[in-house]
Parts: structure tokens; C-alpha cells; sequence
């Protein structure tokens, strides 16, 4: 007879299958996706100057020391850098102004690592984006600073002296008259506002007719001030097409986003002709591309089954459609966020339920 | 629903992609390279009794006896014990109870024989062999089920004998037979091997089985990534009616349930060794026995088994005698520093580290990895999840392997039985690709074990309460039924005494007839008195 | 022409937002709670709720709860006799009766004895003299016998529930453990995961 308790010792000990491995873990993924974030992310510094590397680092540093301190007082063991954390830094930094004051990005990261992470548990735990949560946070409480994006000048033409308001207390101010982010989607808000009703349709069909100030405005969104953002989100859709390709990244949530976004811009036109100048609004203007392969694909917040990717992808892209032409802010992405957010886990457990339901049929028609 | 509906089996056979799985770099080439080699014989032979089932077989042999090669050593009457024969002559030295592991997560006491081999020539039976055209169905099914042949299915997670198997086949009148030579592990070849080298015999195997289950169809599947069996098999099936079907090179492509799922086009539901929808599922293995067995009269005494991995120097297929120990195996491959080397039986992908090399290679031993220090991944330190979904997009069943980890953690097992932990295969690609080196192939084994632990306890204690409610029904039977009995008594001894009879007139027949006798004896006493004569009273006596 | 949105008007505007956001979060809860109420309501039919807690049972039928048989003892917890008296069924059955019946679980009641590991009777044979003492005790009718011939158990159909041991007049009964001859993988312990939340409160 042997002692069934040194049996399980021993074999808890030495067996370990599988005993191969992929030789993936969270280490590289990360690396994946910073890679990936470098064109965009590069492409942003050159353009907007150094406001954008000292958000991205303030965020970085911080966040991770806050997720450090935290994690020493719920006595949790974190073992290295967590890799997830520096992803959702870099998303936020990139999205917070780079005028806008360090209290901001400070702020941010501390809501975002607090409230949105380990608050919830930590890694793998929590149901809504920590960035998003952060980003709406400073939304509601800087709201002026937010949408105050400076005119991409380059760094060559870069106004140095600007900088000096980086380090003031946030004061109100002015809106910079930038034809980037969510400026000409503001302006197209505003075109839908004045010219049309509340019905969301008839105001979409309006915008072929009353495109007499919107032409302007998009077309100036092509041509001069509006390259950089153009170029800056081609740098974010290389990367995120990078992902896809190694699948550090689900194809499922990005490609359906966009494709819900194009059906919703082509359902405004009637389907009679591509808006060009539509599409290219919602996809070049404000940073959806960032959201859509960074955010959109986070591992805990987000859909995990295929089915509910998609799901999660579609909810994501016509919230932020709804949202821009008819909601109260100019860019709804976060917000969109948090809707699909909550509704993930319900997606989830609906395909488990029928996946499960489908196999306990066939089960039964075996026996 | 219709119960007992059957998916149709199309015309074309044909096996696409699972959903999810993995693709593992094939490390066969190592075993591939050399052809399979006889086993010389070592010195001692272990042979566990009990191979299938609760039950051990019978020995029939006493410690002491000598026994020549191919005698039958162990036997039973049921057709769930398979009967063992002597792989090698020798004599019977023991019979004893021995730790043997059976599954990856389980060792059992089991009693094994120890037969000391001949050091002279290997003696054996004269076995004379059968042409199987010239054979009844119900004959090859007797020869069969009496060569002590076991089905392994995917790497010892389930083996049954295959008499049973061949009974419950001419029961359900099965369709369609797979030989199953699909082997996705990227270590282990003996499958490959066989098709290679033995591919007319295991096509006479084929054909047997056919005949024997009463199969209208039948087909080989082997995994299309291997050129020279496919070639082998494709050569000498010309001219024959069974089909080959390639399988995809994808873990765990190897497993029946998806096969079976993917010839018949249905969901993959929970597969039990045996008939599913008309389709029985049969190892390579088992063609081979099944066509030495017809054709040459042998009993199972011997299978092909890989011995591979870097801490080997010449890798290759053996064909072993059972009993043999896998030491002498590994020494054979000319394997270094075996004390210190991690051997991995059945699968690098699912199996389980051997605890003791001692142990005797027995039907369901596909092979084993003698590792190299860097060659296996060794165990890392599992981190938290990260809920990254890889183990969904790898599960070749339609689970989710994160959920299925907190709930086991959890010990939820209701929502367990709900979310399909009864339905995984155990293959192990969703921790083979975990970023976190969860361990979720360990957590489910466990989980799973657990289940079935619950659910016999649930049925036991169903059977129970049954048991109870008929003692309560049968005791309250006898109640009524003694009341019943003695009511009839009385009832009875009433209707006797009715006619003329009463306690009371009987009272005063007895008082009369005392008056009477008192009376006469008076009249007596009188008389003696009177006559003096005693002959009276004599008379009264 | 150009939208200068003020603080404020963001602010309200967001107002507009998040109660959205609350309503969606609410009828997720609602969904949830209306799941379980429907579980709850279900149970609340007093024969249902006793076949549910019989179903808990382990069904030895030993009497240890002081009732005779398990349903009996069902009906007293629908009654509202507290979960901790069953022995055979140990912390594993009273932890999901707790969860049935939204109990807290309590440690087993020792007066009605002690959980211990799975038995089942077996009857030294030689020295049994026939008395049929213990073939009516049986609550399952595992033991087989006549008057005056030696008695056996059925292993395979004894609950181990010791009630034939008291009536035998020559001690001839004794409770063997099942050997389980198998070691396995043990089950990984559950690791509560440390929240920020339970730590500071």
C-alpha cells in the first residue's frame, strides 16, 4: 500500500504536462504591441512636439510605481513590470493633449491605475479599460485642457515657449483653433447641429446636401493641417495590421469595428455612394485607429470568445458612430468603450451558454 | 429531438482543421530515422494482470511453473478481463502486487507476475495461423477476443479490450470503421511506423476487423504530414475497397472524438470508446495484433513502442515484448545518466513523467521521452491570469479554458457541469500556449477526476435511497401481510370451533361428566362397602 | 461657427451620459437578480425544496440526525432544523446545503458524531451465530442470511451506516475503511485573490 499523500507530493513535484511549451508569455506580447505603437507613436512626437514624450513618460513612471505602492498594501506579489500596465500608459499619454498641464497626465494615471485597475483586483480583473476610465475621468474634469490640441506644427517649427504651460496648474485655456483630433469632428457636429434635426438619419442624408461649410472643412482636414493626423494614424494602422499578422492581437474586435463604422457612414449616404469625406473624418480625424487595435483588444475588459469579439467590435463601432454624430462630445471613443465593456461579459457567457448547450445536443443525440 | 439520431456518413471522407488546436515543430524525425527494432530480451519480465477495468485476470500458472512463449498465464471468463499470454519462455518467479502508473494522474497497486526469461533460445508454442476469407465473422470474433488485445485511445486515456469493443460493434451495427493511425505528439512515431513498415499487415488487420465488426466501410487515417507512411499505405491499399483519409498536422488532430466528429460533420460532443454515430474508432496498434493474431495464431505479447529524446543516442521504434522494463529500453537507446534525465511517457504534450523506470511497458504505452536538460520546457511559476483568451482560441472543443479555471479554483461544480469540464479532451493546448504557465491541463484532470467522483457518489446515493424506499416498502408490506396472517388465524380457528362447539357447554359437559364419575364412585364405595368386594374398583381404574 | 464647448456644458452634457451608463449597469444587475430570484422562487414550493435538500443528502440512511432516514431529516431542514446534523455527509454536504438554502456553514455538530472516512460493514464470519439481529437493522437490506446460517454483507450495496453493529450479540461486525488504492493529482487549493478593497477595509 503505498502513502497516498507522498504519491500526490511526488507527482505534484514531476509531472507538469504539457511538457513543451510555446515559449509565449506576457513579456512578449508587450514588446509585440510597443513595437507596433512606434510608428504612431513617433510619428505623434514629430508632430506635436515633446509634450506627447513627457505625457507618455509621466504616465510610464507613474503608473507603474502607483501599481507598485498598491500592490504593497494589498499585499499582493507582482512579479517584474507589469508589461499590460505600460501598454495602457503609452495609450493614455498618447491620448491626453500635449499642451496640456502635467497635473492632467498625473491625475490620469493615478485614476487609471487606482480606480480602474487595482481596485478591481489587479491584472486580469477588471471589467472596464483603466485608460478609458481615466481618460473619461479627465474628460469630466478638465474638460477644456482635454480638447485643446495644438496645431501640429512639427518639431522643427515647434514652439518651445509653449511648454511652459506644461508645468502650470491647469487654467483655463483657449481652444486652439487646430484642424487635428477631435476639432474637425467638432465641427462636423456642429454642421449636423445647426443644419438638421434630431433624427440621426435625416441629419446624416443632410450632409450631402449642406456640405457647402463641411467640404471646407474636410478638405482642409486633407490638405494642409490635416496630414500630420492622417499620417500619425496610418503609423497606428501599420501597427495594429502588425498585430494582426502575428496575432499578438484578435483580427475579430478591430475589423469589426471599422466594418460597423464604414456600414453606419455608408447607411448615411443610403448606400448610393462611399463618403469619402465622411469615412476618412471618422477614421483619420480623432484617434479611433489607436482605440480600435489597442483598447478594443485589451485582454481582461474586452470579449474573449470569437463570436463575442465580433460582438464587442460592432457595439464599439456604432456607439462611437452614434456618438460623433448625435452624442454630446465630438469623440466618443472612451465612452464606446465602456458601453462594449459592459456589455463583454454577457457576450462571453452567451456563446459559452450556446457552445455548451450545443454540445450537451449532440451529447444526448449520441446516447 | 430524435433520440438516438445518427449524422449521416458522407461518401467522401474527408478531415479539415478543428477549430482552434496548435502547430508544434514535429521532433519524429528522430525515432523515424532507423527502422523498428527486435527487443533483446532482459532478464525479467513484469506483467501486470489487471489491464482494463476493475478486475484482474486469473492467473493460471503457479510461482515456480515454467512456461514457454505465447502460454496463457492469466485468464477469466468475462469478456472485460483480457486474458495475458507469456511474451517470452521462462518461469514464473512471482506474483505480486506492484505500483504501476495507469494514467497520467493515477498509479494503482496491481498484481503483476514476474516471469524469469530463458538465458538458451526463446521457446514457443506451435501456432498455426488462419486464412481470415475462409473464417465466419462470429469465429474471427472468438480468435480475436481471446488474443488478449487492449484498444489504447490517445495516449492511455482510455483503454478497453477489445472483445467488448467487437460485441458492442456487432450490436449497434456500425457503419463505418476508422483505423486510427493519427499521432499529432510531435515526439512519438510508432504509428507512423507501423504504417511504414508493417502497412500490408496492418491493412490485413483492417480487413479482419471489417469483417469482424460487420463494418460496411472501412478507412485508415493517418496524419498527412507523413510522406513515407502514406506512400507505404497507399501502395499496398491499391486494389482494396477501404479508404485512406489524410488528417491535418495539427495537435491534437489524433483525438477520436474530433476524428469522429469531422468524418460524420458534427459538432464534437463527448466520445466514449466504442460506437459513436455509427463510426468505432480503433487504433493502428490494434490492426496489427488483430492481423498476427488471424494470420500467424499469436496472442498480444508484444507492441511497437517509440523510445526518443535528446538524452538518447539512437532513437527509435522497438517492438517490445510486454513486461519489459523501460530502463532496459532506455539503456538499449544508449540514453546517459538515465537517474538524473526526465522521462516523459505517452505524449510531451499531455502525458506524465515516469516516477519509477522499474515499471514494465504495458499495451498502452505509446512511447516515452528521455529528455535532454533544455529539451522539455520545465515548470515555471504560474502568474496570475491576464484573461488573454489564447486557451480559448486554441481549444479544439467549444470551452473556455479561463472560465474553467476559476470555476474549478472555485469548486463550483455545478457551474462546472454546465460550461463542459466533462467535454475536454485533456490535450493540454491551452496550457501549452498559456502566457502565465497556468496549470490548466492539471487543474482539469483533477477537476474531472472530481466530477466523476461526484457523480458516481450522486448515483450511489440515488441507488441508495432506492435501496431504502423499497426496505421501507417491503417492510410495511410484511406488516400488513402479518397482520393479514394472524387475522387469518384467528379467523380460522373461529370457523373450526363453530360447529356445536362452545366453551361453556363443554365446561358443562366436562362438570357433568365429573358429577357422573363422582357419582358412580359413590354408588361404588357404597356397594364395596356393602359387598366387599375390590373388583370394582379395578373396573373404575 | 466655431463650438466652444464650456466646462459646464461638458459636464452636463456627460450628466447625460453616465445615467446611460448607471441604467445599462442596473438592468445588468436586475438581469442577474431576476436569474436568481427565479432559482429562489422555484424553491420555495416545499416539496421541491425537500427533494432538493433530500438530493444533498448522502443517503446512508444511518440515523445519526436523529431521524429515521435521510427524506425525514430533509423535511426537518424545510422545517428549519439546522444543516449541521449529518455526519456521513461532513463539511461537503453541510457547505452545499448552506448554498441551497443561503445558510452560513457551520462546523458539524458533534453531538450527532463525527464525519469520518468511507466504511462499509463486514461480518467476521466464523463467529456469526445466525440471530438475524443485523438483517433487520439493515436499512437497505445489504445483509443476506436465515435464521440460525451465517449472515454476509454485500459490500457493493452497504451504506456504512453502523446500524447493524449495536444489535449483534456477539460483536461479530466490524466497520472496515475502503482502501482506494489509487494515488492521484490532487486538486490545486484555492488562492482567494487579494483584493485592494478587503485589504484596506
Amino acid at each position: 500500500m503505498i502513502d497516498a499523500n507522498t504519491a500526490n507530493a511526488e507527482s505534484s513535484r514531476v509531472t507538469h504536462s504539457p511538457f513543451l511549451h510555446s515559449g509565449y508569455n506576457s513579456e512578449r506580447w508587450s514588446q509585440q504591441q510597443m513595437v507596433a505603437l512606434l510608428p504612431g507613436a513617433l510619428l505623434s512626437l514629430w508632430f506635436f512636439g515633446p509634450g506627447v514624450a513627457i505625457n507618455i513618460a509621466i504616465t510610464v513612471v507613474l503608473g507603474l510605481l502607483t501599481a507598485r505602492a498598491l500592490n504593497g498594501m494589498a499585499r499582493q506579489t507582482s512579479k517584474g513590470a507589469d508589461t499590460n500596465l505600460i501598454i495602457m500608459a503609452i495609450v493614455l499619454g498618447l491620448a491626453i493633449p500635449p499642451g496640456a498641464s502635467i497635473l492632467i497626465p498625473v491625475v490620469g494615471t493615478v485614476v487609471m491605475v487606482a480606480l480602474g485597475k487595482q481596485l478591481w483586483g489587479g491584472t486580469g480583473q477588471y471589467p472596464f479599460h483603466p485608460a478609458m476610465v481615466a481618460y473619461l475621468a479627465l474628460l469630466l474634469l478638465f474638460s477644456d485642457q482635454m480638447l485643446a490640441w495644438p496645431e501640429a506644427n512639427g518639431l522643427l517649427q515647434f514652439d518651445w515657449s509653449t511648454l511652459a504651460n506644461k508645468v502650470l496648474l491647469p487654467n483655463p485655456v483657449p481652444l486652439v483653433d487646430g484642424l487635428s483630433q477631435a476639432t474637425p469632428l467638432l465641427d462636423l457636429q456642429a454642421q449636423l447641429d445647426s443644419s438638421a434635426p434630431q433624427d440621426l438619419l435625416a441629419a446624416t442624408s443632410n450632409l450631402n446636401t449642406a456640405t457647402g461649410n463641411l467640404n471646407t472643412a474636410t478638405g482642409t482636414f486633407y490638405t494642409a493641417a490635416g496630414l500630420p493626423m492622417l499620417l500619425i494614424n496610418l503609423g497606428f494602422l501599420s501597427g495594429g495590421l502588425y498585430l494582426c499578422y502575428t496575432r499578438a492581437i484578435a483580427w475579430q474586435a478591430p475589423v469589426a469595428a471599422l466594418a460597423s463604422i464604414l456600414f453606419c457612414c455608408l447607411l448615411s449616404t443610403g448606400f448610393l455612394s462611399l463618403p469619402g469625406e465622411l469615412l476618412g473624418l471618422h477614421l483619420f480625424a480623432g484617434h479611433l485607429l489607436l482605440v480600435t487595435f489597442w483598447v478594443t483588444t485589451e485582454l481582461s475588459s474586452s470579449a474573449k470568445t470569437a463570436r463575442g469579439r465580433l460582438l464587442f467590435g460592432v457595439i464599439f463601432g456604432c456607439v462611437v458612430y452614434f456618438i460623433r454624430q448625435s452624442g454630446a462630445v465630438p469623440d466618443g471613443l472612451a465612452s464606446a468603450i465602456i458601453i462594449a465593456n459592459l456589455a463583454a461579459p454577457l457576450l462571453d457567457h452567451r456563446s459559452r451558454v450556446a457552445s455548451a448547450t450545443a454540445a450537451a445536443q449532440a451529447a444526448a443525440e449520441d446516447t | 429531438m430524435l433520440f438516438g439520431r445518427r449524422h449521416s456518413i458522407p461518401n467522401k471522407l474527408r478531415l479539415s482543421k478543428v477549430t482552434g488546436g496548435i502547430q508544434i515543430p514535429s521532433r519524429k524525425e528522430l525515432s523515424l530515422r532507423s527502422r523498428i527494432m527486435p527487443t533483446p530480451l532482459p532478464a525479467q519480465l513484469i506483467i501486470p494482470l489487471q489491464q482494463v477495468g476493475a478486475d484482474s485476470a486469473i492467473p493460471v500458472v503457479a510461482v515456480g511453473d515454467t512456461v514457454r512463449k505465447y502460454a496463457l498465464l492469466a485468464g477469466s471468463e468475462s469478456d472485460a478481463v483480457v486474458p495475458v499470454f507469456a511474451p517470452a519462455s521462462g518461469t514464473v518467479i512471482a506474483l505480486h502486487q506492484q505500483h504501476i502508473t495507469v494514467a497520467a494522474n493515477r498509479q494503482a497497486s496491481i498484481e503483476c507476475l514476474v516471469l524469469q526469461t530463458d538465458t538458451g533460445g526463446d521457446e514457443s508454442l506451435a501456432l498455426s495461423g488462419h486464412d481470415y476469407r475462409q473464417l465466419s465473422p462470429e469465429d474471427l470474433c472468438s480468435l480475436l477476443a481471446s488474443a488478449g488485445i487492449i484498444d489504447t485511445e490517445t495516449a492511455s486515456k482510455d483503454t478497453q479490450s477489445l472483445a467488448t469493443l467487437l460485441t458492442e460493434a456487432r450490436k449497434t451495427n456500425v457503419e463505418l470503421l476508422v483505423i486510427n493511425g493519427i499521432e499529432s505528439d510531435p515526439y512519438m512515431s510508432s504509428e507512423a511506423a507501423i504504417a511504414r513498415e508493417y502497412a500490408e499487415a496492418v491493412i490485413q488487420g483492417a480487413a479482419i476487423l471489417q469483417v469482424a465488426t460487420g463494418a460496411t466501410r472501412c478507412a485508415i487515417a493517418i496524419s498527412a504530414n507523413q510522406q513515407e507512411s502514406r506512400a507505404a499505405l497507399q501502395s499496398a491499399l491499391s486494389g482494396s475497397s477501404i479508404e485512406l483519409i489524410a488528417a491535418p498536422d495539427q495537435y491534437p488532430a489524433h483525438d477520436l472524438g474530433l476524428v469522429i466528429g469531422g468524418l460524420t460533420r458534427s459538432t464534437p460532443a463527448t466520445v466514449n470508446h466504442g460506437v459513436n454515430q455509427g463510426v468505432l474508432g480503433l487504433a493502428m496498434h490494434t490492426a496489427l495484433a488483430a492481423s498476427e493474431r488471424i494470420s500467424n495464431g499469436k496472442p498480444c505479447t508484444s507492441r511497437i513502442t517509440t523510445i526518443t529524446g535528446m538524452a538518447t543516442q539512437t532513437p527509435k521504434n522497438f517492438c517490445v515484448p510486454l513486461g519489459t522494463p523501460v530502463k532496459h529500453l532506455l539503456a538499449l537507446c544508449g540514453a546517459r545518466d538515465i537517474a538524473a534525465t526526465t522521462v516523459v511517457s505517452q505524449s510531451a504534450l499531455n502525458g506524465y513523467a515516469m516516477q519509477s523506470l522499474d515499471e514494465p511497458i504495458a499495451q498502452w504505452h505509446a512511447g516515452f521521452i528521455a529528455s535532454a536538460e533544455d529539451e522539455l520546457a520545465n515548470p515555471q511559476e504560474p502568474e496570475p491570469c491576464i484573461q488573454c483568451g489564447h486557451c480559448i482560441t486554441v481549444c479544439p472543443r467549444p470551452l473556455q479554458p479561463n472560465q474553467l479555471l476559476a470555476l474549478t479554483i472555485k469548486r463550483d461544480w455545478q457551474q462546472l457541469q454546465q460550461s463542459g469540464l466533462a467535454d475536454c479532451i485533456e490535450c493540454g493546448a491551452c496550457a501549452y500556449v498559456c502566457p502565465s504557465h497556468l496549470p490548466l491541463l492539471q487543474t482539469f484532470r483533477a477537476g474531472r477526476e472530481e466530477l466523476q467522483l461526484r457523480q458516481h457518489g450522486m448515483q450511489r446515493s440515488n441507488y441508495w435511497q432506492q435501496r431504502f424506499n423499497a426496505h421501507q416498502t417491503r417492510e410495511a408490506q410484511e406488516k400488513t401481510q402479518q397482520l393479514e396472517a394472524q387475522r387469518l388465524r384467528k379467523e380460522q380457528a373461529n370457523a373450526k370451533a363453530e360447529p356445536g362447539f362452545s366453551r361453556q357447554q363443554a365446561r358443562s359437559e366436562i362438570a357433568d361428566a365429573v358429577a357422573r364419575v363422582k357419582a358412580r364412585r359413590l354408588a361404588s364405595d357404597k356397594a364395596a362397602t356393602g359387598t366387599g368386594k375390590s373388583g370394582h374398583s379395578g373396573e373404575e381404574q | 461657427m466655431m463650438p466652444t464647448l464650456l466646462p459646464s456644458e461638458h459636464i452636463a452634457l456627460h450628466l447625460l451620459l453616465w445615467p446611460s451608463l448607471l441604467m445599462a449597469m442596473a438592468w445588468l444587475v436586475a438581469t442577474l437578480l431576476r436569474s436568481s430570484a427565479q432559482q429562489r422562487a422555484s424553491a420555495n414550493s416545499t416539496t421541491i425544496l425537500v427533494e432538493q435538500i433530500n438530493a444533498l443528502l448522502p443517503q446512508t440512511q444511518c440515523g445519526k440526525c436523529g431521524h429515521p432516514g435521510c427524506l425525514p431529516y430533509a423535511k426537518a431542514i424545510a422545517a428549519g432544523e439546522p444543516i449541521n446534523h449529518c455526519p456521513p455527509g461532513g463539511p461537503q454536504t453541510i457547505n452545499a446545503l448552506a448554498q441551497l438554502l443561503a445558510d452560513l456553514p457551520q462546523p458539524l455538530d458533534p453531538a450527532h458524531g463525527s464525519h469520518e472516512e468511507e466504511r462499509v460493514a463486514v461480518i467476521r464470519e466464523d463467529e456469526c451465530i445466525g440471530c438475524t439481529k443485523c438483517i433487520k437493522a439493515c436499512p437497505v437490506d445489504a445483509i443476506l442470511g436465515a435464521g440460525k446460517v451465517m449472515h454476509t454483507v454485500i459490500a457493493s450495496e452497504c451504506t456504512g451506516c453502523d446500524l447493524c453493529v449495536e444489535p449483534c450479540p456477539v460483536d461479530c461486525i466490524d466497520m472496515v475503511v475502503v482502501s482506494n488504492n489509487s494515488a492521484t493529482w490532487p486538486l490545486p487549493e484555492a488562492e482567494p485573490h487579494p483584493r485592494l478593497l478587503q485589504e484596506i477595509c
